[in-house]
């Protein structure tokens, strides 16, 4: 008893008490009934505690000390992946050994005892650690760390326990313990009575020696816990096994509360179970103490005796035999016993079920066989019932509940041993990954994921909280703007909880939506924010989950839209129509909903013109106009209604959606298109090929090719009729009429310039798109045509715009005068004559006839003037006419071609009203192209045979080439027997008569303004009219177009005036055109163009200059001199030495007279 | 600084910083400074501004401070003298009072109940429906406890001012349908549909609770369906004392002209015809509901026919759990009954 610290003259004391302290743990470790109680007690800890070995509480401060000692790290896992929700990282040794000590300690020596010297636990352990050389008897002052905080815990310890055993008497005597012992009665069965028993021997409580027994509870049971579960956990068929035969034994349940929540686990234990009906738990725990226990015995003989050596263990054939004497000790290690193979096979292998033997019955029952691992005889362990039932309980309970995963990816490692007293101890960590058993309880399930079920059951709850719904709100509409906070949160969380579940019980909730939207509707106004958004919220979840639908939720919405005053509530309506109408159309167009809501916001903006409510009408048509929603005249004609309004703010947003509505639109298709581009999918095949293969690359190689797959689907589908918003009005004429009298031409209108020059480009644009006639459109322009009117060129511009082929001549001439006389002159502003002339150019190009010839050759001289930007606007002009009207410019000016045309009668004049005949664009091209193939091939074929039947010949071939792919001819085969038709004439041979020589002028002038050649005229229009085109032809058309257009950016062909889309807007920026190049302005705003140009430049620059830069004067002779080439150098030195003395001489005078003048030429001041 | 020559002038060490140009001097002389309003009083504030205090204590975030001035206030309203008014209007902290029986805390819920005991009955009636909508909702709280003690409120309420509560307009049905989502009968809308055995216990609480409510329950259909002239009713009732007193006059007196005319006399309620919806305020819960307003005990009656299975059944259920609950079940069961067969008998008499 010497190593556990007690004096040695203890040891006489101690021979008196030993029967009866050994009597009390007979009785209560190993004998029934009171082990029965002790395991129960025990138990009843497992089972309270086993569900709390782990609480995935991240931050140190919620874990329990068991998990703080174990170095603790939480995981969260996705679901995605398949892992568990979450799980914990520990030691594994650290964590059970704690644990387990947490569990026992306080069951045999009290609560209070554990709370009072929460450092227990370590000292146990570092006194186990030390223990063998306490034993041993080594001095203390050895320098062993170990033997050291040994000793020092043993010191410990047993001065606490004489504290635990000194107020236990003093509460025996009725007295007061003090403040750290407030309750005794939790003290184990085990240490009272053994304290009853060092009482009635009257011994000092410094001399109870209840140390070995506390020691004997924590340092075996569990190691040997943490040693049989690694055991079972490296085998994982044997988790397997052992999991189903205790499943019967100790049972895991997790009770549900209610809407989808669940308790933390309970544990079951049946130790009764445990003990007789688990053989291979039994077997396993076995197994772990042959492996991992290493008990040995100290004995001192009693009697001499001869010990002789087996037949087997002799070495060399001679028996050794070893005397014995009374009074020695012998140390027998039931180690070596337990390793020898020839009683264990394999004994370094954990084998779980060695032990296990057929019983009587059939049944399997453990033989332990020869293992000791108690040690043997008077001094067995007095523990081990006790220790066994509480091992398998513990070992049983933790495998049921909990998975264990090893940390590292290596798998699970056994560690080597450490030898302690008696089980041994881990030499290295063990890192484990604690997650719950999912078999035993299920996944814990989140009832805001899962969607509850609309179970019956949960019916009576939804009407309690229904009807809790209906008082509160009853509450707060009874005085809705002095509604308390809590009244508040109240009834916002249950309208939220009441929109997400109300889908479940359509019948009880019939009126909730209603109920929402009156509460909206009523009281927008004064709602708290919050509840107010909620309320939308709601009601947009509501149509998610279809209990209402759209209409019903837009033609809520959208009043309160026009009319609320916040902000905010604003854009959230706004946002929530907004993509509600897209969710709802994103499948197939919602026609009908789009047609109740087009009349809705129609009827808003013709019920008040001059409200400024109609603005929402117009922002949401655009939007909705943008995504290509709407497409169709209806949103058009709201538009048309907007831009007649009366509030200026939703006539300008009616307009502009007119002028960059269509813009915005392609630009955003543009957009969305354009996001797969630049995918390499060759790139990235090869990158799959040479890089390391992972799920992930090939997921985007994957999601590149059905990228790039549907962009090639895309591609090839027709486009879309996208007509734009002017191609869709339905009376064009009535509108650009009322936008001129309502905005432009009435002096009341509030407009301001930049408004109305909004409206005047639309109403512009609108006339030349579609050739209107408004005649006082033009009279209205006269008065803003002087250079002093702000943003005169746009003005310009739109007069350009608004005249078209059909515009009277005369009501033009008065304009292009007065731009003439105000605009250019050689008094004007190089620039403002530029504008003017490019406005007059561009009217005429549009109408030629407003035009006289004296202004023309007037305007025509300007070409010569001084300015580069009215140079270039006069030869357009000159170039226009020399096209249109080559007749009205002087002889000279007229130019070869034109000459040519007018004396060959070649060209026509225009005439004001003609209307240009339709043809198919490129004809003429793909005309000529075919003369010039029948061409060839004639004279291929005179050169081989007489030209009789070619006629048939060409046709069947040319039949042949029916289509652009050869592949499919059976099918085109039927269409052979068409040439033998005779309504159609196919061929067209050139053995016309020659009428068209012969054609009269008026015949000329039927082909239109801007026709070419008058004899490729009749050719085409017999060509569109005499044969069906093929898709070869139409192929080859489209080639020879683009060959034709290549050309002419070539310049191979002759240029030709610039043809104008009308679709697309004329601009000022057109008007001004090259104006910047006008010399007229100073030389500073000259500089300062060029400089910036050059902004942002400063990196570029060389190093020399950024250094010249820095400094005022440029490099000294110094700096030159040593910089200087040494071959240069060089030629000079070599002189030097050849110098005679007289010259050397010469030169030192010289250096020295230069000196006293100061230099070359001297210092002269 | 600058003076008028356009010059800065210089700040000097020592001396005050020159005055603006256009400084005004507001500084006055005066013998003596005389307060219009000062309170000079070195004893405790007066008892008035401390109701007020305890008034506004009463949205305290601690739920001892609420129940401390819950008491204060209980005690200051028993010590007045009778016949004094309140120190504050009741329509001025009725308002505070009511949030209170949501209150999350027991013993301010009980401490509130003592308070509204204490206060006056005849002013009560003005409020009731009011305070019967937030009764309602403690019946329908998702709190155990706070549904648990709502009856309480609710029997005071029919005691203090029953009529006004019945005839108010969401007093009769929806109260009915709180008591009948308070026990766990299954909906009130659907009759007909068999929602299967219902566990008791699930929503009423346990036995303790299950019977008050069942005692309340039978408290109410007392007040709604029995009227008060008829002998098995409440015998008290001071309310149609005049009406009676007409009565005598006619049997006496026969100069007056008509039977009817204590009905064509004004009025002896406020807001007598707030079921109309005169004013079409928001105060109107729903259409729906406004018809289910119910004056007198025969409208009730009607309204109630709904309800007449789904709450025998539970009764029935109820009854069939013996002990007090059974007990309790069944004297609700034959008031039903009698207050069912009432209505018939008139009928009869009508007929």
């Amino acid at each position: 008893m010497g190593f556990f610290g007690m004096p040695r003259s203890f040891n006489k004391t101690l021979c008196h008490v030993i029967g009866d302290l050994s009597q009390i743990v007979n009785r209560y470790l190993l004998r029934d009934p009171g082990l029965s109680k002790m395991l129960a007690v025990t138990i009843d800890a497992f089972e309270e505690s086993i569900p709390n070995l782990v609480s995935f509480a991240s931050s140190p401060a919620g874990q329990s000390p068991w998990e703080r000692v174990s170095n603790a790290n939480v995981w969260r896992g996705s679901k995605e992946t398949g892992e568990p929700d979450v799980a914990m990282e520990t030691s594994l040794f650290p964590l059970l050994r704690n644990f387990l000590g947490h569990l026992a300690t306080p069951s045999i020596m009290g609560q209070d005892f554990m709370n009072n010297y929460p450092e227990v636990l370590q000292d146990v352990w570092n006194l186990d650690y030390g223990l063998m050389y306490l034993i041993a008897g080594l001095p203390l002052w050895l320098p062993i760390p170990t033997l050291r905080r040994a000793a020092r815990a043993r010191e410990r310890l047993n001065r606490q326990i004489t504290e635990l055993h000194r107020a236990m008497d003093i509460a025996e005597d009725g007295g007061d313990p003090g403040k750290e012992w407030r309750d005794l009665r939790d003290v184990g069965l085990v240490i009272k009575e053994r304290h009853r028993v060092w009482r009635s021997h009257k011994i000092p409580p410094h001399l109870r020696a209840d140390l070995p027994l506390l020691w004997a509870m924590n340092a075996n049971a569990p190691s040997l816990t943490f040693w049989v579960i690694l055991r079972i956990l490296t085998n994982p068929s044997l988790v397997e096994r052992i999991r189903a035969e205790i499943a019967p034994h100790v049972q895991v349940s997790q009770p549900h509360i209610g809407f989808g929540m669940t308790e933390p686990p309970r544990l079951k234990i049946s130790m009764a179970g445990l003990r007789t009906g688990c053989p291979l738990l039994k077997s396993c725990y076995f197994e772990t103490l042959r492996v991992d226990s290493a008990a040995w015995s100290v004995k001192r003989v009693v009697k001499d005796f001869v010990l002789t050596e087996d037949e087997k263990d002799a070495r060399g054939g001679t028996k050794r035999s070893f005397a014995l004497k009374t009074g020695e000790y012998i140390n027998i290690p039931f180690g070596l016993h337990q390793s020898d193979p020839r009683y264990f096979h394999s004994p370094e292998s954990f084998i779980g079920d060695r032990f296990l033997v057929q019983g009587a019955d059939g049944k399997d029952e453990v033989d332990i066989g020869s293992l000791k691992p108690y040690g043997a005889g008077f001094a067995i362990c007095k523990g081990r019932v006790f220790a066994e039932a509480e091992v398998l309980a513990f070992v049983a309970s933790i495998i049921a509940l909990w998975d264990f995963e090893p940390a590292s990816a290596k798998g699970w490692e056994i560690p080597d041993h450490v030898k302690a007293s008696g089980v041994a101890l881990p030499k290295t960590d063990v890192r484990s990954t604690t997650t719950k058993n999912s078999l035993a309880m299920g996944k814990r399930k989140i009832g805001a994921l899962e969607k509850v079920e609309a179970d019956l059951s949960y019916r009576e709850e939804f009407l309690l909280q229904y009807r809790h719904y209906e008082s509160q709100r009853d509450i707060f509409m009874s005085s809705p703007s002095s509604a308390t906070t809590v009244g508040l949160v109240s009834l916002r969380d249950l309208i939220d909880f009441l929109a997400h579940v109300a889908e479940c019980y359509p019948a009880l909730s019939s009126k909730f939506p209603e109920d929402l939207m009156r509460l909206l509707a009523l009281h927008h106004s004064e709602l708290e924010p919050e509840l107010r958004e909620k309320l939308v919220g709601s009601l947009v979840l509501l149509r998610k989950k279809e209990v209402i639908d759209s209409v019903v939720l837009l033609q809520t919405l959208f009043p309160i839209l026009t009319t609320t005053q916040s902000k905010s509530l604003r854009t959230l309506l706004f946002q929530k129509i907004l993509s509600d109408l897209r969710s709802s159309n994103a499948k197939t167009t919602n026609h009908r909903l789009n047609r109740t809501i087009q009349t809705v916001l129609f009827n808003l903006l013709t019920s008040d013109r001059s409200s400024s409510k109609g603005i929402w009408a117009v922002k949401l048509t655009r939007e909705l106009w943008k995504r290509q929603i709407w497409t169709d005249s209806k949103a058009v004609e709201i538009m048309k209604e907007a831009s007649l309004a009366d509030n200026a703010k939703v006539a300008i947003g009616g307009v502009r959606f007119f002028l960059g509505g269509d813009k915005e639109r392609q630009e955003l298709d543009d957009e969305s298109s354009d996001e797969d581009d630049g995918i390499d999918l060759g790139k990235l095949k090869h990158q799959t090929g040479v890089t390391k293969k992972t799920k992930k690359k090939a997921k985007t190689l994957n999601k590149a090719i059905a990228a790039v797959k549907r962009k090639e689907r895309k591609k090839n589908q027709p486009h879309p009729l996208n007509f734009s918003a002017f191609h869709l009005l339905y009376d064009p004429q009535g509108l650009a009429e009322s936008l001129f009298s309502k905005h432009l031409n009435r002096a009341s209108s509030k407009l301001n310039l930049e408004q109305k020059l909004l409206v005047l480009q639309l109403v512009s644009r609108l006339v030349g798109l579609h050739k209107l006639t408004i005649i006082s459109l033009y009279s209205y322009f006269l008065r803003y045509l002087t250079p002093r009117q702000p943003s005169v060129t746009s003005f310009l511009a739109s007069l350009a715009q608004a005249s078209h082929s059909l515009v009277p001549p005369d009501v033009l001439e008065p304009l292009i005068q007065k731009i003439a006389n105000e605009f250019v002159s050689e008094a004007a502003a190089a620039e403002v004559a530029s504008a003017g002339l490019n406005a007059i150019r561009e009217i005429c190009a549009r109408q030629p006839l407003a035009m006289n010839g004296t202004l023309l050759q007037d305007l025509v001289m300007y070409r010569k003037s001084k300015d580069k930007g009215t140079v270039m606007a006069a030869r357009g002009l000159l170039g226009l006419y020399r096209e249109v009207g080559a007749d009205m410019l002087r002889k000279r000016d007229r130019g070869k071609e034109a000459t040519i045309g007018l004396k060959s009668g070649g060209r026509k004049e225009p005439r004001f009203g003609e209307v240009e005949g339709g043809e198919i664009e490129g004809l003429e091209l793909l005309e000529e192209w075919k003369a010039e193939q029948r061409r060839k091939r004639r004279e291929e074929k005179d050169e081989l045979k007489d030209g009789l039947d070619e006629q048939e010949e060409e046709d069947e071939e040319d039949w042949g080439a029916w289509d652009v792919e050869e592949d499919d001819s059976d099918s085109s085969g039927g269409w052979i027997n068409v040439d033998s038709e005779d309504e159609i004439e196919i061929s067209d041979d050139d053995d016309k008569p020659p009428v068209k020589r012969a054609r009269t002028r008026e015949e000329s002038l039927v082909n239109g303004v801007g026709g070419t050649g008058g004899k490729r005229d009749i050719m085409t229009s017999s060509l569109a009219t005499t044969r069906i085109l093929t898709p070869a032809d139409l192929a080859k058309l489209q080639e020879l177009k683009v060959q034709a257009s290549v050309d002419k950016l070539m310049g191979n062909s002759k240029r030709q005036l610039k043809e104008r889309d009308t679709d697309s807007p004329l601009t000022a920026a057109d008007i001004e055109s090259v104006a910047f190049l006008s010399a007229g302005k100073d030389k500073e705003a000259r500089l300062a163009k060029a400089a910036a140009g050059r902004d942002g430049r400063e990196d570029f620059k060389s190093k020399k200059a950024k250094k010249q830069e820095a400094k005022t004067s440029s490099t000294t002779n110094k700096q030159k001199a040593r910089k200087k080439n040494f071959l240069m150098t060089l030629g000079k030195a070599k002189g030097k030495q050849k110098r005679s003395l007289v010259e050397t001489r010469k030169a030192l005078r010289g250096h020295l007279e230069r000196q006293k003048r100061g230099g070359k030429r001297g210092n002269q001041g | 600084m600058v003076d008028s020559a356009g010059q800065k002038q210089k700040l000097k060490v020592g001396k005050a910083k020159p005055k603006a140009a256009n400084f005004t001097d507001t500084s006055f002389k005066s013998k003596s400074i005389v307060l219009s309003r000062q309170s000079l009083s070195t004893s405790a504030p007066v008892a008035t501004s401390q109701f007020s205090h305890h008034v506004s204590l009463l949205s305290h975030h601690s739920s001892s401070h609420r129940r401390d001035s819950l008491s204060y206030l209980t005690s200051t309203i028993c010590t007045l003298p009778t016949g004094s008014l309140l120190p504050q209007p009741l329509s001025t902290f009725l308002p505070k009072l009511l949030p209170l029986i949501l209150d999350i805390s027991s013993p301010v819920r009980s401490q509130l109940l003592d308070l509204l005991k204490a206060l006056p009955g005849e002013e009560i009636g003005a409020h009731a429906e009011k305070i019967l909508l937030f009764i309602q909702s403690a019946m329908t709280h998702i709190a155990a406890d706070i549904r648990a003690d709502s009856t309480g409120f609710l029997l005071w309420l029919l005691d203090v001012a029953g009529d006004e509560a019945m005839g108010s307009s969401s007093g009769w049905v929806k109260t009915t349908k709180c008591f009948i989502a308070l026990m766990g009968w299954g909906d009130g809308v659907n009759a007909s549909r068999g929602v299967g055995k219902i566990n008791f216990g699930k929503a009423g609480g346990d036995t303790k609770t299950t019977v008050k409510h069942l005692q309340a329950f039978m408290q109410f259909l007392a007040r709604g369906l029995l009227t008060p002239l008829d002998p098995a009713g409440s015998p008290d009732d001071t309310m149609d004392s005049e009406l009676t007193h007409y009565h005598n006059l006619i049997s006496t007196n026969l100069l007056l002209p008509h039977p009817t005319t204590p009905q064509h006399l004004l009025p002896k309620t406020s807001n007598c015809y707030s079921h109309l919806n005169l004013f079409a305020t928001a105060t109107t819960p729903s259409e729906a509901e406004t018809l289910e307003i119910a004056e007198d005990c025969e409208a009730r009656r009607r309204l109630f026919k709904i309800y007449v299975k789904i709450v025998e059944r539970g009764l029935e259920d109820a009854r069939r759990e013996g002990g007090l609950v059974g007990r309790a079940a069944s004297a609700a069961y034959r008031m039903l009954e009698r207050g069912m067969a009432a209505g018939e008998d008139d009928k009869d008499d009508e007929g």
